[in-house]
């Protein structure tokens, strides 16, 4: 078994006007390379708050979380970000004043990982997830939302990442746009060997999913899909 | 992309923007080199009447601080005092000077007194050097007054010599000549032989119509200071006059001075002809201050201003911020970058501000100036010499390569001082919170 990430006895939780809810609750999973995982809840589940606490974007209470086998704080929130793991967001978080090949290059550049040719590497990723080069040399307000998503799976895979988190990316596109970027990213993890760990709440996303991860009384369960 | 291109790609981007501070900056800028520059033109006048009025500091009794006016010793300042003064760095040469009257023992004194009269008739003053006596006051060799007509003048090299200089009318009546001895006697009763080894004229002499200011001037006798004291029994001066060898460094002679804290020196004063330079250059002087404030003034406000209107972009940057640091991005990193945009508007705008600079500090300067009333024709006399002094009719205002780089470090620090504070909330982002709030 290739393991990516590991939750180990995660708590998480938020107090609102004295009154505690639990997301997590000595939460344990393992996720592994090369398979798509959908974390599957309805709104206000704690979805989001489990790809945001596997993001480094947030910090359990208490628990772990392992990136092969090391946990985050040893590795550095900033450094994990930047150089083990790729987000791609609901509203695709895109800078508005760069064109799309500029937004793919500056993950590249704040990334320590070593990429050579960056431009050539930003054209071919640009590429690969559909987009000519005409078109990536438009600034991203002007191309359409599942354009704008494209460019935000080139972002976030252009930095080599071993996993790649994404928080409802097809939330906001049609449902021909949306197959699209479901086509994409379970080629990531099949064809490119990534850990893609998709929150949706989309039952027709989970199903094209390796395994389905519930979110039931603070405990992920996973199953596989047929 | 490299960093320095996401500082151009943010530039251009919200050009609206940056061109707004641009000019917030270029307005700034423009008022402080107005202000620099005025500064360095009223500095370089203030020195241009410096130099008019010569470089002599005189040391004398505060007569302000003097309690008993009928107690000689009330005007007498400590030798060793003065002594070490003439000792300070910018000082050439000094002179001092004392005055008693004595008794004349072997001569007649200068046109009859008054019978039963017992006042000593004769005036002895104490120099260093006697061609330097009554440079003070215009009223000396120097000046034309006083003419050596015979014999020489004495030096500090002099200063175990019992030499005299006499006053010609004096030795006319009295047959005195070049190598004759006077005897004098103080009074104190000690006695002392001086040799006469100079005859002068005071040319004030032939027109004083006031008979006892006449007398005195006839029978005012010169000696070497060291004499002086040894025939007094004094081991004080009245006066001491240092000749400073620029001007500018009057100041910090003063200041020297003052440092040292000398015995007696705490009821002196140094007056460097202060009353005319303060009537001379009081309107410049109040330039200088008005410019300070006026740099002060616009660079807090400046500051203020623009930290506003850097805190209302940077809380518009706010998801982009949020963005780079989900990406993984240092927060120094992202801060260097927001600086360093800021920092190029900065040198646009202060750059900008050198071409229109120059002629509002003329036009600002002009104003000041004439409100200063200020006018060509307007003299200033001053009443110990007689002299008279032009004021300043004008300034010369203009851009210095001191007033650009005070400019460029007053434009750094209000950028600095700027962006401190949306700086700071940026350090304190959590992108989590700030990407949650926007979806």
């Amino acid at each position: 078994m290739d393991n990516v990430l590991s939750f180990r006895d995660l708590c998480y939780y938020y107090e609102n006007g004295g009154k505690r809810t639990t997301i997590l609750d000595n939460a344990n999973i393992t996720f592994e390379k090369g398979k798509l995982y959908t974390i599957l809840g309805p709104s206000g589940s704690g979805k989001t708050t489990t790809l945001a606490l596997a993001g480094a974007l947030d910090v359990p209470q208490s628990g772990e979380i392992l990136f092969n086998g090391e946990s985050l704080p040893k590795i550095g929130f900033t450094r994990y970000r930047s150089n083990k793991i790729g987000i791609v967001f609901q509203s695709y978080n895109l800078i508005n004043y760069m064109n799309a090949l500029q937004n793919v290059e500056m993950a590249m550049e704040i990334t320590e990982n070593k990429i050579e040719n960056r431009k050539q590497k930003a054209y071919d990723l640009l590429g690969k997830v559909g987009l000519d080069r005409e078109l990536v040399r438009r600034n991203v307000n002007k191309l359409s939302g599942g354009e704008q998503q494209r460019v935000a799976i080139a972002r976030a895979i252009s930095t080599d990442a071993e996993l790649i988190l994404a928080d409802e990316p097809t939330g906001n596109l049609d449902s021909d746009t949306a197959q699209e970027i479901i086509k994409i990213l379970v080629n990531l993890a099949h064809d490119d060997g990534k850990c893609v760990i998709v929150v949706t709440h989309s039952e027709d996303f989970a199903n094209q999913a390796d395994i389905i991860v519930r979110l039931k009384d603070g405990k992920l369960l996973q199953a596989e899909t047929a | 992309m490299n960093f320095l291109k996401r500082v151009w790609l943010s530039l251009i981007n919200s050009k609206a923007k940056s061109i707004m501070l641009i000019l917030s900056f270029l307005v700034i800028a423009t008022l402080i080199l107005s202000g620099l520059c005025i500064k360095t033109a009223v500095s370089e006048s203030c020195t241009k009447v410096r130099r008019t009025l010569g470089n002599t500091v005189d040391l004398m009794k505060d007569t302000d601080k003097i309690k008993d006016f009928n107690n000689i010793n009330s005007y007498l300042i400590p030798l060793t005092t003065a002594q070490s003064l003439a000792k300070l760095n910018h000082v050439t040469e000094s002179t001092f000077i004392s005055r008693r009257s004595a008794f004349a023992q072997s001569f007649t004194p200068y046109g009859p007194k008054a019978p039963n009269l017992k006042n000593p008739d004769m005036y002895i003053y104490g120099v260093t050097e006697s061609k330097l006596y009554g440079d003070y006051d215009s009223s000396g060799f120097n000046s034309g007054t006083f003419k050596l007509i015979e014999g020489s003048h004495f030096t500090e090299k002099d200063k175990d010599t019992p030499c005299a200089l006499i006053e010609q009318t004096l030795a006319k009546q009295d047959k005195l000549k070049l190598g004759d001895k006077i005897t004098l006697k103080s009074q104190s009763g000690k006695t002392k032989d001086f040799k006469i080894t100079g005859i002068y004229s005071n040319k004030l002499i032939d027109t004083e119509t006031n008979y006892q200011a006449k007398r005195d001037k006839c029978n005012t006798i010169l000696v070497p200071f060291e004499q002086f004291c040894s025939f007094i029994g004094t081991q004080s001066v009245q006066e001491a006059y240092y000749y400073i060898d620029d001007p500018i460094n009057i100041d910090t002679f003063r200041a020297d001075a003052k440092a040292l804290n000398l015995s007696g020196f705490d009821t002196c004063k140094l007056d460097a002809n202060d009353a005319v330079y303060l009537r001379m250059a009081g309107p410049l002087n109040n330039m200088n201050s008005i410019a300070s404030t006026m740099v002060m003034v616009i660079a807090i406000a400046g500051a203020a201003i623009l930290s506003l209107i850097i805190a209302l972009n940077m809380k518009n940057r706010k998801f982009e911020v949020g963005v780079l640091l989900s990406l993984g991005e240092r927060k120094l990193k992202i801060v260097t970058q927001m600086m360093i945009e800021i920092l190029v508007t900065v040198i646009i705008g202060f750059s900008l501000s050198l071409a229109v600079g120059n002629l509002a500090a003329i036009k600002i300067g002009g104003v000041m100036f004439d409100s200063q009333k200020i006018s060509a024709t307007s003299n200033v006399a001053d009443s110990s010499t007689g002299k008279t002094y032009s004021t300043v009719s004008n300034i010369n205002i203009s851009v210095t390569s001191n007033d650009i780089a005070g400019l460029y470090l007053a434009g750094i620090l209000i950028a600095l001082i700027s962006a401190a504070t949306p700086i700071v909330s940026v350090m304190r982002y959590n992108p989590k919170s700030i990407l949650a709030k926007i979806e």
